[in-house]
């Protein structure tokens, strides 16, 4: 062919090639993000207490305007669990399955596209994923358990208005929902002293050892700037007071039989911090992202839904 | 319905059925057990059916009896039916047999694994002198404590080891390489350790590339399981005979003959792998399956040519007194000369690069009991799921190459996990109460405080203590100190090593597993926390 047949042959091959690119890769680029709540008509934080564990989650998300507030049709919902240790839900070191599953049915009856969970574990993670019960309490309810256990899941994402974590890599999941629910339990913790919404979120990163050599609390509250949940759902049913993460025969429980619901993760960790006991101000990472601007740590500030089944 | 050929049909008969067998090995031992974990029971059966594997096994097991149980019966029960039905396992069960079989197939373009030779056999140079030498040397170092005279010898341990490193790592890259095509699939780990690599892929490797040519070389001149069977076979009740009156000397036997043992004037039964492909070629029925006739002048033997009697017993006596030779002088310089360390052959205590002790998994009860038994078949390595098991060199002596142990900075035994007692195949790892499993202590932690980071650089840590599934160690506070610091209780710790793979600290980790040379029952995990918890008031809300 002449170099005229040639140039235009090209030049409808890149016209085919950019169409495509739009529709497909770039198309989240320019697609709306997941549902941003309408502010003051509803409660800045939910805490609903009693009853079982579904019931909790289906009075929580009642109150703060319904699922639909959150998930439009279509979208793709990724849920982060607690589900990092090989152990039986019993010892309530992971989310309670029975809190993930019903979350899982109420996002696919709002018309979610695909429900998908996944943690980064710290014990093995097919032994986790099976143990903790919440693979197969989310696959009952329709959502995919995907896996996080390989370097290549994850990408690399600047994090520009941090000063410890710079930089992490971030599951893809995270970044390619279009709601991403946080969905920690509230227990003690050896290192963190409590882990809850914030300390949730290391289980959506790679490199989970640098949080722990740079500074805890403070990579702890800045990787909240990564990808800020859309919501915070915190299970507090039963409520690990020592010997977390991982609990032992030495742990000691509550029955809280709590759940608390959120948009603003500074918030929900205070609130949980005081249902734990110590108080926000014996977590350092509280404040730390406060100061970041992550939420609003003053209750006394907020619209608090208190409910009682 | 008169079948035109009936030995055709059962060497084809036979065939599929090895096939088969072949793949429910290859389907236990391709792709790790935590990805497919209904085939390790499956994978742990075939491998006692084994005879030389679980003759090893006896052999080595001298003073644990009840691990030897299962053995003793797959062996006489391979022992009594070659007795009776001839060499069959060579042809039927043994999984390295029908790989020389498909490897000899595919080089001669998918045609017939026989591999004849142009000159007739008795003027072929015969020797029994290597298989008798490698079937005494593996005798008298199984009874010496030495595996690796077996291990590396022997069909199962070829196979498995061959297998699982080469068409299992390349089974597990085409699926990562699927999985980064877009396919719904976990990423698997693979890992590239060139020792193990060596250790599986080379003697696999050689008796494949030899059956290419010669088809199957390995069976007839080498493996000492053929050897102990070969000579069964010379008296089985059932067995393939030859008829020397009714052979024509057409050759079609000794070409389609996978160990050269048959031409029409000689058949040498210690050699036939009773595949039965010379019987369906035989134009006249000379070759058949089945007993010794009783009518005077029919089936001739000795079936030895020219004159096997005297001969080739005295070659083969030779080579077993060679073998045994060999295996003795091995059995005396390994443990006795070098005192309580052992010797080059044996190192009673393995250390690693560091220095420190090689723990053992859980189920070996002692390093030196659990070298003594490993065959290094690598089942334990694949069932493994968080993949802390690895080959060792010769860290535990030249006579035990390749004997897995814990590689704690890569990863860390699980706490809930017993699948390395469960996988293995020879008794090394006694298969017992998981809850046993959590009390047994492989190793033991040791911290050096001025290594934490929480020391060295104020800052607060607790990755050690989060994992620590027995509450060995815990975050606690120390007069004088201003952060809460890991505290050790040694006799709680069991070494799974979960504190050290954690440990963000270098150059030097502050906590570091070292195993124990003879596993010991650990403290159970303490029931008090270190202070008193205070209970928040569970009515109400707290905010």
């Amino acid at each position: 062919m002449d170099r005229r047949d040639f140039l235009k042959t090209l030049g409808r091959g890149a016209g085919a090639l950019g169409a495509a690119w739009l529709l497909g890769p770039a198309s989240r680029v320019f697609a709306q993000a997941g549902g941003t709540p309408t502010p003051g008509a509803y409660p800045d934080l939910v805490a609903v207490k009693g009853g079982s564990a579904a019931s909790r989650v289906d009075a929580a998300l009642a109150a703060a305007g319904g699922v639909s507030r959150y998930v439009r049709k279509g979208a793709l919902v990724v849920i982060k669990p607690n589900m990092g240790w090989d152990v039986r839900p019993e010892l309530a070191a992971n989310t309670d399955p029975a809190v993930v599953k019903r979350i899982v049915e109420l996002c696919l009856a709002a018309g979610a596209r695909k429900v998908v969970v996944f943690d980064h574990t710290c014990d093995s993670w097919r032994a986790a994923y099976a143990n903790s019960g919440i693979e197969r309490a989310a696959r009952d309810a329709g959502a995919e358990a995907a896996p996080a256990h390989a370097e290549s899941y994850y990408q690399a994402v600047a994090n520009p208005a941090a000063r410890t974590l710079g930089q992490a890599k971030v599951h893809e999941l995270v970044l390619q929902a279009d709601v991403f629910i946080n969905v920690p339990v509230l227990k003690n913790h050896g290192g963190a002293g409590m882990t809850c919404a914030m300390k949730n979120l290391m289980g959506a990163v790679w490199d989970r050892g640098y949080f722990h050599s740079r500074g805890l609390d403070a990579c702890i509250a800045e990787a909240a700037l990564l990808r800020r949940p859309d919501l915070n759902i915190v299970d507090a049913g039963k409520v690990m007071l020592s010997g977390g993460p991982r609990g032992s025969a030495a742990s000691r429980y509550s029955e809280q039989r709590l759940l608390m619901l959120s948009s603003d993760i500074v918030a929900v960790d205070v609130a949980s911090a005081r249902t734990l006991g110590p108080g926000p101000d014996a977590f350092e990472y509280i404040a730390k992202a406060a100061a970041l601007g992550l939420g609003q740590p003053d209750l006394a500030k907020l619209a608090v839904r208190r409910i009682e089944l | 319905m008169r079948i035109p050929n009936p030995a055709r049909l059962a060497s084809r008969i036979r065939g599929g059925l090895a096939a088969l067998w072949l793949a429910a090995f290859c389907a236990g031992v391709a792709l790790p057990a935590t990805e497919l974990p209904e085939t390790a029971p499956l994978a742990a059966f075939l491998a006692r059916t084994q005879p030389f594997h679980a003759l090893e096994k006896i052999l080595l097991a001298r003073a644990v009896p009840a691990a030897a149980g299962a053995s003793i019966l797959a062996v006489l029960t391979v022992l009594v039916g070659t007795l009776v039905l001839g060499r069959f396992h060579c042809s039927l069960t043994c999984p390295l047999g029908t790989c020389q079989d498909a490897a000899a197939r595919l080089a001669s373009g998918l045609r017939s694994p026989g591999r004849g030779s142009p000159r007739p056999a008795h003027r072929r140079l015969r020797t029994a002198i290597p298989r008798w030498t490698v079937f005494g040397l593996a005798i008298a170092g199984l009874a010496a404590g030495i595996p690796a005279a077996a291990a590396l010898l022997e069909p199962y341990t070829i196979f498995a080891r061959g297998f699982q490193r080469s068409f299992g790592d390349l089974v597990a890259l085409g699926l990562n390489g699927l999985a980064a095509l877009g396919a719904r699939i976990p990423i698997l780990t693979v890992r590239w350790e060139p020792f193990a690599f060596a250790l599986a892929v080379l003697p696999f490797g050689a008796v494949l590339s030899a059956a290419a040519f010669r088809s199957r070389l390995f069976c007839g001149e080498l493996c000492p399981a053929g050897t102990l069977l070969g000579t069964l076979n010379r008296v089985a009740l059932l067995r393939v005979r030859l008829d020397r009156k009714a052979c024509i000397d057409c050759g079609a036997c000794a070409r389609v003959c996978r160990t050269r043992c048959v031409d029409g004037r000689t058949l040498d039964a210690s050699r036939c792998v009773q595949c039965l492909d010379c019987v369906a070629a035989c134009p006249t029925g000379a070759l058949r399956y089945g007993p010794p006739r009783r009518a005077a002048g029919v089936d001739a033997s000795p079936e030895f040519a020219p004159d096997p009697g005297r001969r080739s017993f005295l070659a083969e006596a030779g080579g077993a007194a060679l073998g045994a030779a060999a295996g003795t002088a091995l059995a005396l310089a390994a443990p006795g000369l070098a005192g309580t360390a052992g010797s080059p052959l044996v190192r009673i205590e393995p250390r690693g690069a560091s220095g420190r002790l090689l723990a053992a998994p859980p189920g070996a009860l002692s390093v030196d009991r659990f070298a003594g038994l490993c065959t290094a078949c690598g089942t334990c390595i694949r069932a493994c799921p968080s993949g802390v098991l690895k080959h060792s060199t010769v860290e535990f002596g030249l006579g035990r190459p390749g004997v897995p142990y814990l590689d704690y900075g890569r990863a860390f035994c699980q706490y809930e996990c017993a699948a390395c007692p469960a996988a293995c195949p020879s008794g090394a790892l006694l298969d017992r109460d998981p809850d046993l499993k959590k009390r047994e202590a492989i190793g033991k932690s040791a911290l050096v405080l001025a290594d934490c980071i929480v020391v060295s650089k104020g800052t607060r840590c607790g990755a050690c203590a989060e994992h620590c599934p027995t509450g060995a160690v815990r975050i606690e506070r120390v007069e004088g100190r201003p952060l809460p610091v890991p505290v050790l209780h040694a006799p709680t710790c069991i070494g799974c090593g979960a504190c050290e793979t954690v440990c963000p600290s270098t150059p030097r980790k502050a906590m570091t597993v070292s195993g124990l040379a003879v596993h010991e029952i650990a403290d159970p995990p303490r029931k008090e926390p270190p202070v008193p918890v205070e209970h928040p008031p569970e009515e109400g809300f707290a905010f």
